[in-house]
């Protein structure tokens, strides 16, 4: 079984002007279904960019990633956001939940994109997630009504809602107070744990690198060796 | 189900989203509000204009369609729209081939023949009237009406004198008007008159020759002719009512003009000052307030003589005692009362026009041309040549509806036989004559200037007469007599106007009559009302553009807010783009979101505009816009506009502006498709 996610030679530069910026040089990583994977650096390190480059939301300027063994390079803008939707989940820094639109639909929104359930069957999902995310007395209220613990919380049921083989999450806890984004944490971890779903998510907090199985350190878009803290981690592929 | 499911969160999202993004929607709403507001309030306004004005000229004059020569020098205009005479439309080839034509068409009622031409009546004064039953009276030897008009002819010289007195005292060289004063005194010198007793003739021309042409000047009245036969044209014109007098018999030569230029430019001064000032009262102006109306009482006083001349001496003094009645303390001759009687103001108005009607206006001629006279109609045919018809003013007509319109109102109608000879035509027995002409001068073609010269001589003041034999270089002088009246087919025919049947089923365009005409080879063209009736069938059109021009820029100040406001708004939600585009929405689902939202913006502002519009139409509907000035009666059909909206209009409206607003949010809305799903990483403020 080949692993999840694969970043070979991954260079990413971006053009700023005149010069040009190296974001990534050289990244090699392999990501492994059930792992729960911190990628941890400095600010400007290239955490946001090896993100990007792993939730397939923007593409390598040279090397290869697979995201479940397709290279997100070789597809089109319509393939690459169809990959994202099958296949990816993502919790934003700063939430990024549709105003409009209440908890429930909020959860939802992935599942009508997608058009695959029927209306039951999106039911019996959203009602599922919303009580794992603790949230079966906000349902009808809209993200403005919600504290930033709650609208984090609505994230990762919407994250979860389409069963993707990864979730990423870029600073899940930076918009959160220490206790709520402890919690926040805790409650991906216990995902992980008992749904096996892969979670890489990027923090320079320790607090948080604590609870991870897998810590990619990186520094000036270098990855350094990664630590295993758990027992059950995967293969080390950084070279 | 799920399909279903997801346009009903777009819509929830669309509705959603207007109502999160107020300033916006509020902006783009309002502005795409006023805009359906304007376009229906102003199709609506078009479009009853357009139709009640096709309704007038198509009433009137025009019928459906006109058709005339294809090889016409100028276009055909109806109404007048240039200089008096100037118009050149030549004759249609064979009008009966067209006739039969046209009538053989299911959905055609009638063709009805016409032609336009400027005449001119020229009207000798009131000395010229008194010298001609001077001549009368000398001949017949009545020697009563003989002393009668002396004393009249007197006292008019007497007005003269004065008159010339005030103009000589200005004058840097009076010899001339000395010389006239001169005659006048003669003519109120009792010996003059006693010469003329003896000597009728000697005395007759001089008054003629000298004092004749010291009189005010004559008028000629421009009358714009359209010749048609009358009997069709009243059958087929169903706004058109006789006022006063008569409809021409069949056959005869008769003249009918319309009831507005009678009561404006053939009625006496005097009478029209008063008609003047009680039409302005009754519109609740007042002689106390307004100057234009002070001024039309000084007018009336100043010209009270085409009043005095015309009271025959010998019922002045019951004219007077009459006036003396409504004047107590008034003294002087009948001149003095009368220049105080015409002073009227707001208290004595309304017993002095009842008095001037009263005492005055059955004593004098209150019209120039009375119904009943006969006119001589002159007019010039394109080459120069003075033609005259004499015709009977047989009465008044107006249209319905038209009967303050001024438009309408200048075209006069006259019988085809009398239209034909002063137009110029040549009958069959003027052709066979010009066919002589040719033979005899060895000319294969004579174009007809020439042979309008042949034939009727060089002399512009002649009438139809026989030409002279320095007419043509021809050894036998052609002699002819007028033709009888030719059937309306027959002769000449410049224009016809086509009338649709109303009822039937077949909507006849005027490209399919064309077609057929054409079919034929008739060398005719075939116009609408619109152009038939010239400048103001323009008019609409102008109307149109204006609207149209005023609508466009309108919207697109619009379309340039609506695209900034948007563009303003995507980029306040590339967050929110970037988040969808990042969770696997694609390109055309952002479009969509975008675009359903604009969409009930501008269905919501569109049916709200209508809404409006179309309560303001109702409004102007039940209330009525005035026709405040005249060129309004034609243009409304009537003294006022009571615009309606079709249901059509409502929903045309409505989609234009969601046209407008679809458009105007497209690059906006690409540009949101655009953004990358990176936005959503980076943190938001
Ligand atoms: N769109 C971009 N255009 C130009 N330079 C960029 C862009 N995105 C990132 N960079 C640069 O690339 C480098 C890595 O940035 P990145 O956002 O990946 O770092 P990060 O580790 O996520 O930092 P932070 O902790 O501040 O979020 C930085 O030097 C940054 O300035
Ligand atoms: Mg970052």
């Amino acid at each position: 079984m080949h692993p999840i996610v694969e970043l070979e030679n991954v260079v990413k530069e971006y053009p700023l002007g005149r010069v040009t910026v190296r974001a990534l040089r050289q990244v090699n990583l392999a990501l492994d279904r059930g792992e729960f994977t911190v990628v941890a650096g400095p600010s400007g390190s290239g955490k946001t960019t090896l993100l990007n480059l792993v939730g397939g939301i923007d593409v390598p300027t040279s090397g290869e990633v697979r995201i479940d063994g397709r290279a997100t390079s070789r597809l089109s803008d319509r393939a690459l956001t169809a990959l994202r939707l099958e296949k990816l989940g993502f919790i934003f820094q700063s939430f990024n939940l549709i105003n409009v639109l209440d908890v429930v639909q909020n959860i939802e929104f992935p599942l009508l994109l997608q058009g695959e359930l029927s209306r039951r069957e999106r039911r019996v999902r959203v009602d599922a997630l919303v009580e794992r995310v603790g949230l079966q007395e906000q349902v009808r209220q809209r993200p403005g009504e919600l504290s930033g613990g709650q609208r984090q919380r609505v994230a990762i049921a919407r994250a979860l809602v389409t069963r993707p083989a990864i979730v990423l999450a870029d600073e899940p806890t930076a918009n959160l107070d220490s206790a709520t984004g402890t919690a926040i944490i805790e409650l991906m971890r216990e995902i992980n744990h008992t749904d096996h779903t892969t979670f890489i998510f990027s923090t320079h907090d320790p607090k948080v690198m604590e609870r991870a199985d897998r810590v990619v350190p990186i520094l000036d878009g270098r990855l350094e060796a990664d630590t295993h803290s758990r027992s059950r981690a995967a293969p080390v592929e950084a070279r | 189900m799920t399909r279903l499911d997801r346009i009903a969160l777009l819509l929830w999202m669309g509705v959603r989203n207007v109502f999160a993004h107020k300033v916006k929607s509020l902006l783009v709403g309002g502005i795409l509000f006023f805009g359906t507001v304007l376009i229906v309030v102003g199709g609506s306004l078009l479009g009853s204009v357009q139709a009640s004005m096709e309704r007038s000229v198509t009433s009137s004059l025009s019928g459906h369609a006109q058709v005339y020569a294809k090889d016409a020098k100028d276009a055909l205009s109806l109404f007048p729209s240039g200089p008096m005479g100037s118009m050149d439309v030549g004759e249609i080839p064979d009008f009966h081939a067209v006739r039969e034509t046209l009538v053989a068409m299911p959905g055609v009622l009638d063709v009805v023949p016409m032609g336009i031409l400027d005449a001119i009546v020229l009207q000798g004064t009131e000395l010229d009237r008194l010298l001609d039953r001077l001549r009368d009276a000398v001949a017949g030897g009545r020697s009563d009406e003989v002393s009668l008009l002396t004393w009249e002819l007197q006292n008019i010289a007497s007005g003269l004198e004065r008159d010339l007195l005030a103009v000589r005292t200005a004058s840097a060289d009076p010899s001339k008007e000395d010389a006239e004063i001169a005659d006048l005194r003669r003519v109120q010198d009792p010996a003059f008159w006693a010469d003329l007793a003896a000597d009728p003739e000697s005395g007759l021309t001089f008054l003629e020759s000298r004092v004749a042409p010291l009189g005010s000047d004559g008028k000629a009245l421009y009358l714009r002719l359209i010749g048609t036969d009358l009997s069709r044209f009243e059958a087929n014109f169903d706004r058109f009512r006789i006022v006063d007098g008569s409809r021409v018999p069949a056959g005869s030569p008769g003249l009918l003009v319309t009831k507005r230029f009678y009561e404006t430019q053939v009625k006496n001064a005097v009478a029209r000052g008063f008609d003047t000032i009680r039409e302005a009262r009754r519109a609740g102006r007042t002689l106390a307030e307004d100057p234009l109306l002070q001024e039309e009482v000084r007018r009336n006083v100043r010209q009270r003589r085409r009043v005095l001349y015309q009271i025959r001496p010998d019922e002045a003094e019951a004219v007077r005692a009459e006036l003396l009645e409504v004047l107590p303390g008034a003294s002087g001759d009948l001149d003095a009362i009368l220049e105080t009687f015409l002073q009227v103001d707001d208290a004595n108005f309304e017993v002095r026009h009842e008095v001037f009607y009263r005492a005055i206006a059955p004593r004098i001629r209150l019209y120039d041309l009375a119904i009943g006279d006969t006119i001589t109609l002159r007019s010039f045919t394109r080459s120069g040549y003075a033609r005259a018809a004499n015709v009977t003013l047989y009465g008044t007509f107006e249209f319905q509806g038209l009967e303050r319109a001024d438009l309408t109102s200048v075209n006069h109608l006259v019988d085809l036989t009398t239209f034909r000879s002063l137009y110029g035509s040549m009958s069959a027995g003027q052709q066979a004559e010009l066919a002589d002409i040719r033979a005899s001068v060895g000319v294969d073609d004579v174009a007809r200037d020439e042979a309008e010269a042949a034939l009727f001589g060089g002399d512009p003041n002649d009438l139809v007469v026989a030409p002279e034999a320095e007419a043509a270089p021809t050894d036998t002088p052609p002699t002819w007599v007028r033709d009888v009246p030719p059937a309306s087919d027959d002769g000449p025919v410049l224009n016809a106007a086509v009338v649709l049947d109303p009822g039937s089923s077949e909507r006849l365009s005027v490209s399919d009559l064309q077609a057929e005409l054409d079919a034929r080879d008739l060398g005719v063209q075939v116009v609408d009302w619109k152009r038939a009736a010239g400048l103001i069938g323009q008019l609409v059109t102008v109307l149109q553009v204006v609207l149209w021009v005023g609508v466009a820029i309108v919207f697109i100040v619009a379309m340039a807010i609506v695209n900034n406001t948007m563009m303003m708004s995507v980029m306040e939600r590339v967050q929110e783009v970037g988040t969808l585009r990042a969770i696997g929405t694609q390109r055309r689902a952002v479009v969509g979101i975008f675009l359903v939202e604009t969409a009930i913006l501008g269905l919501v502002a569109g049916v709200a505009g209508a809404g409006v519009g179309l309560a303001l139409v109702a409004g102007l509907h039940a209330v009525g816009i005035p026709a405040v000035a005249d060129i309004l009666v034609l243009v409304f059909a009537g003294p006022s506009l009571h615009p309606t909206l079709s249901l059509a209009g409502l929903v045309e409206g409505i989609l234009l502006v969601l046209v407008v607003a679809l458009v105007s949010a497209f690059q906006p809305t690409l540009l949101a498709a655009r953004t990358s799903p990176a936005v959503a990483m980076s943190p938001k403020e």
